[in-house]
């Protein structure tokens, strides 16, 4: 019962003492046996926290997809030889459909903004991102990214689940399974602003995990982020005080319809969901809600600015959800077009947007997790699909590069101010310190105190992890 | 292009591809990979029970002989002498009514027929019902439905670009036909492996073979993944673990990359299996692949509609850029006949939008297969990589489910992918899972759980049957009867098993209910939900089958679901559903789904609580209550009960109801009539005992 009797004080929570209160509602008949009825103990909560396999460095992962592949070397892979070899022609061997196995010659281009070193570490940073720029000192920078399929949907899918086209559970699932949730009130996955298309639902789905893991969305790519809430949690046509009315009856409703029956875990798991429900539905609105938050707030994070209000308001609800114990929380930068925002196969000129959309809010999430002592066991995750060519397409464009590109870490046990791998001269191929998407996997659950090869579910005869059977951690990177 | 070339050519790609696109760095776990041959063993498959064909049972004579109806109750009757358990008592009437109802057709029962059922004398009465119910077109609507879980049906295809699939209705409506037409399940397997390849008497016969063959083409596929090699192999892959799944009960998926775990598979039956497949057509070749569609019998006019439309399109088109290039020539001259060009331009324009917006309906298709010309084996693929390729498999079957007994079956001929020959290999009557997988799938849908509990998985990581013995008495049965699941169905629920009530308190020997000593509870299907509650609400549209998508557009993303049709024919996408169909865990259409999940979240008390759907059909129920029982409030109450539940209100749940629609002292801020009574529904929509079948 030590779940009921931590919030005693609130009349939703205990059953029996809300029985109790519904004596007085409606009418005390037989209440005696509706209390005995409800006085079943509770039950497995699929839930409820669980311990890693070791000592975690990091609580929680908060993961801001760049959607449609952010170009490298525009922005945290500096290549003075791109510079220097802007027009001469390469060779390469196709990797698309049509061009597959052919050899052709390519024509580079140089990067389109120029670079700077910041902070003590001294990385590079593009003038793309002014903003984040500030704070490389707590990055870790990952160069020698690579990952599966050329086209956005396996490569997307790859990213959140780790197979380009099976059926896979997503990774905040996984998080989820092995982790459960800090907070009763909300789920471990939550994802924001997800997109329908490019894998759509299968990037937050739990496939064969248990249901309760799938990834709880708020809001959608295709409308702005002040529209963002959990679905069905708020009752457009009731007041408060009648719903909790009609909660009450169907309290004492379904403890009447419970004592007809043999004691049934399934029914009383039924009776708990709407406990929950009713928890969520009068928690989660506040957590979502933004209103509350100080104007030097919501300026830190670019609310109220209209290029950076929409990405800002996410970033800023991220926060919100991983101070309110959330496991894995997706900040998604997406959209529903088939060249999704980052995906400039031409107008290379057009990331400057996206940079000026997403730069301030990001910086201003790192800051604020910072200030509030939050960054040390919350894990961030920057990054895209894949990245993009050195090479132009339609020219001035960029096409999709799986094999090279760059993501950053930062918190949650990583070295800061750390850069790690590379790719060749030009940016296209990562040459060292390789970091295979599986390795990022293997790596982020590490830092989570789980072991990706023993993290594992039993499904169709076998044993399925994120990892497959690949990847490793990349421990030269763990602070 | 000749063999030895078409083999340098391959060498060459794969040479090529693998220095660049196989993936680079990503070594297996070498105790992962390492091949277990050791553990398999094909030619000991049979030491285990689901290798061994069904044998002929002998029904036992046991001694509770009055509980025991039918021969099936004298199996669950000796597994319950075994364990000195005693049945619970057979369900009350009203309660048996509701159940046969749901499970037949997935509707609750109209209430006055209740009432004659539970007062009606005739001791023939229940088959009475179950006979009616069989013959209703609501059953195959009810019980494709169970087969478009497991047949991963969808309407989308899943993956990046999730493109809609015009014709998957099709495949649904066959489902459904074959159901109520008690079509027999060997030949309904036939139809989904090979239907394209089987003779057929009248063109719609040979239509509806095509439409069968959809089974093969409706899985989850990434049409747009840019390695076609990979592609080809992986719709391969799926089809595989389909079939094995549906049809077996075996997860052959497993052996794409290492012999089987746990199963006798070797790597190398699954490269037989993989060559039959790889020699049937799926896909078609283009950047975004597509599917093979066929056509279906039309009329010679909506043929010729189509060709003459197609020809005045080319026509228009190739003037139309004629007019364009003459333009631009134009425009270089800087001659001033220009804007006379410009207005034949948008002459032409007007002209094409008119042509198109009248454009007469597409010749009709289906989603089908084609063999390939010439056929051919495959070569293993090591480690289920496309550019590791080893030795070459003849085709075939698994050997393990073969065993040397299903000699008619072995030899494919020339020329031929070897489809049929799966059929047969399916379907014979050695083949010892086929049969056993389907009654047992047929066992779980009516007591709750299978009589092996892992319905799609009756390998050595399965469990074992808990009455092996009924198992292979049911398989056999269903075989004797020509396939027929209407009367295995039939003889199930006429037993007394079927008939016994969930409440029984629980016995520590049997926490699980395994031995069947009382009926399982069981949870409406997020169809049955839905249908439930619009026939509640008096507004369920009845109309069957047909294209239920209101227009055909690339992609299913941001689809607004709006139909209030029976919820097997509300479009079904793969990357779009309804809330509710996502909330309270309809089948996932990207994997077999023999068994649902059953989950209780929040999520799911939220969206009965706040969604517009329930609330609004609440609304309606209400009104529908008040317009009919406008006078007496208990009458009303009653009524509220019996739509909803089935059954009349307790004594105390009358009081407790009674006091939330007439509060005594009165609320400060009294509601509406019909207000008080929409909630009182609402709450009965979101209480217990409507969520699960008693």
């Amino acid at each position: 019962m030590a779940q009921w009797e931590i919030d005693q004080n609130d009349p939703y929570v205990s059953r029996r003492a809300a029985l109790g209160r519904v004596a007085c509602g409606f009418g005390s008949l037989a209440l005696a046996g509706l209390c005995a009825q409800a006085e079943g103990g509770p039950r497995l909560d699929p839930l409820a926290p669980k311990a890693p396999h070791f000592a975690p460095r990091a609580k929680r992962v908060i993961f801001l997809f760049m959607q449609g592949g952010p170009s490298q070397v525009e922005s945290f892979d500096w290549k003075p030889d791109l510079e220097r070899a802007d027009g001469r022609h390469i060779d390469f061997v196709g990797v698309r459909f049509k061009s597959f196995g052919q050899r052709s010659k390519r024509k580079l281009m140089r990067p389109l903004w120029s670079f700077e070193r910041y902070g003590t570490c001294g990385q590079p940073v593009s003038s793309l991102f002014p903003h984040i720029a500030q704070h490389v000192d707590d990055l870790c920078m990952l160069h020698g990214m690579h990952t599966e399929g050329v086209a956005h949907g396996p490569s997307t899918l790859f990213l959140h689940t780790g197979a380009t086209n099976l059926v896979r559970p997503s990774m905040g699932s996984w998080i989820s399974y092995g982790l459960g949730t800090e907070n009763e009130n909300l789920p471990a996955f939550v994802t924001i602003g997800a997109a329908e298309s490019k894998g759509g639902p299968r990037n937050y789905g739990n496939a064969f995990l248990p249901t309760v893991h799938q990834g709880t969305t708020v809001g959608n790519a295709s409308r702005p982020a002040t529209d963002d809430a959990i679905r069905h949690l708020k009752n457009e046509r009731l007041s408060t005080r009648s719903q909790a009315r009609q909660f009450e009856f169907l309290r004492v409703l379904n403890a009447a319809q419970l004592q007809q029956t043999r004691k049934d875990d399934r029914l009383e798991g039924i009776i708990e969901s709407f406990e929950r429900a009713y928890r969520m539905q009068t928690h989660a609105p506040e957590i979502v809600d933004l209103s509350r938050e100080r104007a030097s707030t919501l300026q830190l994070y670019g609310i109220g600015d209209k290029a950076t209000d929409d990405f800002g308001r996410r970033c800023l609800m991220a926060r919100r959800l991983a101070e309110a114990g959330v496991r894995y929380i997706q900040v998604n930068y997406s959209d529903e077009k088939s060249t999704p925002r980052w995906d400039q196969h031409r107008n290379m000129p057009e990331h400057a947007v996206h940079a000026r959309a997403t730069d301030k809010p990001v910086a201003g999430l790192l800051t604020d997790l910072k200030q509030r002592g939050l960054l040390e066991d919350t894990l961030l995750w920057w990054g895209g699909e894949f990245g993009r060519t050195p090479y132009s397409q339609n020219t001035d464009g960029r096409d999709h590069n799986p094999r090279g590109f760059t993501i950053w870490l930062a918190g949650g046990g990583v070295k800061p101010g750390f850069a790690y791998g590379a790719t060749d001269e030009i940016g296209h191929i990562a040459v060292d310190g390789r970091v295979h998407m599986h390795d990022l996997h293997a790596t982020i659950l590490h830092l989570l105190g789980l072991d990706h090869q023993q993290l594992t579910y039993r499904h169709a005869g076998r044993d399925f992890r994120l990892t497959d059977v690949y990847g490793s951690v990349a421990h030269e990177i763990i602070a | 292009m000749d063999h030895s070339r078409q083999f340098w050519f391959c060498a060459t790609m794969v040479l090529l591809a693998s220095s660049i696109a196989a993936p680079e760095g990503r070594t297996p776990h070498a105790s992962e990979s390492k091949q277990l041959a050791d553990k398999v063993n094909v030619e000991n498959a049979q030491d285990f029970w689901a290798f061994r064909p069904p044998q002929p049972q002998t029904v036992p004579v046991g001694q509770n002989s009055t509980w025991a109806r039918t021969d099936i109750d004298r199996f669950i009757a000796a597994g319950h002498e075994r364990r000195n358990l005693l049945p619970a008592a057979d369900a009350d009437r009203r309660i048996l009514f509701r159940r046969a109802h749901f499970d037949l057709t997935g509707l609750p029962p109209e209430l006055h027929a209740s009432d004659a059922f539970v007062d009606d004398p005739d001791p023939h009465a229940f088959e009475k019902l179950v006979d009616r119910l069989l013959a209703s077109p609501e059953f195959g609507e009810h019980w494709g439905r169970h087969w478009l879980d497991v047949a991963r049906f969808a309407e989308s295809s899943g993956g990046g670009r999730s493109l809609m699939l015009p014709d998957a209705w099709r495949y649904r409506d066959y489902v459904i036909a074959a159901f109520n037409a008690d079509k027999p399940y060997d030949r309904f397997v036939t139809e989904q492996i090979a239907g394209d390849l089987l003779p057929h008497a009248t063109l719609r016969q040979r239509d509806e073979q095509y439409i069968a063959t959809g089974y093969l083409v409706l899985g989850p596929t990434n049409y747009e993944l840019q390695d076609k090699q990979l592609l080809r192999m992986e719709v391969v892959d799926e089809q595989l673990d389909t079939i094995g799944r549906s049809f077996l009960g075996l997860t052959i998926g497993c052996a794409r990359c290492h012999d089987h775990k746990f199963d006798p598979i070797p790597t190398r039956d699954y490269y037989a299996l993989a060559g039959i497949f790889r020699s049937t057509q799926t896909l078609t070749p283009g950047n975004v692949s597509r599917w093979i569609k066929r056509t279906l019998v039309h009329t010679p006019s909506q043929r010729a509609a189509v060709k003459s439309y197609e020809s005045e399109l080319e026509s228009l088109q190739s003037q139309l850029q004629d007019a364009k290039k003459a333009l631009a020539e134009l425009a270089s001259k800087k001659s001033n006949a220009g804007s006379d060009a410009q207005s034949y331009i948008d002459e032409l324009n007007s002209q094409l939008r008119e042509l198109e917006e009248n454009a007469p309906p597409p010749l009709p298709t289906a989603m089908s297969v084609v063999d390939i010309e010439d056929p051919e084996d495959c070569k293993i693929h090591v480690d289920g990589e496309v550019r590791n390729l080893g030795p070459s498999v003849p085709r075939g079957f698994l050997s393990a489910l073969a065993g040397g007994e299903l000699p008619v079956v072995a030899q494919i001929p020339s020329g031929r992918s070897g489809r049929l020959r799966v059929a047969a290999w399916l379907t014979h009557r050695r083949n010892p899972l086929t049969a056993r997988v389907m009654v047992n799938r047929i066992w779980q849908h009516l007591l709750g759980a299978g009589l092996v509990r892992t319905s799609d998985n009756f390998g050595f990581a399965g469990e074992n049957p808990s009455h092996p013995e009924l198992l292979d008495y049911l398989a056999l049965r269903f075989i004797e009867s020509g396939w027929s699941v209407k009367q295995l169905v039939r003889e199930i629920m006429l037993s007394s098993v079927y008939g016994l009530s969930t409440n029984a308190d629980d016995v520590a020997d049997d926490p699980e209910n395994r031995l069947l000593y009382r009926a399982h509870r069981k949870p409406l299907s997020a169809e049955n939900l839905r249908d439930a509650i619009l026939t509640v609400s008096g507004r369920l549209d009845r109309k069957r089958g047909s294209l239920t998508i209101r227009e055909i557009t690339h992609y299913d993303v941001g689809y607004e679901f709006d139909t209030r049709r029976r919820s097997v024919y509300v479009p079904y996408f793969r990357n779009a559903r309804p809330a509710l169909f996502e909330v309270f865990d309809a089948a996932n259409p990207n994997v077999v789904t023999g068994q649902r999940s059953v989950t209780t979240l929040p999520t799911q008390a939220l969206y009965m609580f706040n969604s517009e759907f329930v609330m609004e059909e609440a609304h309606y129920a209400a009104s529908r209550l008040l317009a009919r029982y406008d006078v007496n409030p208990d009458v009303r109450l009653e009524t509220a009960y019996r739509w909803a539940l089935g059954r009349p209100p307790s004594e105390v749940e009358r009081r407790i109801s009674e006091q939330f629609l007439y509060p005594s002292p009165p609320l400060e801020a009294p509601s509406s009539e019909l207000e008080r009574w929409t909630r009182f529904v609402h709450t009965l929509f979101a209480s217990v005992d409507f969520r699960y079948l008693n």
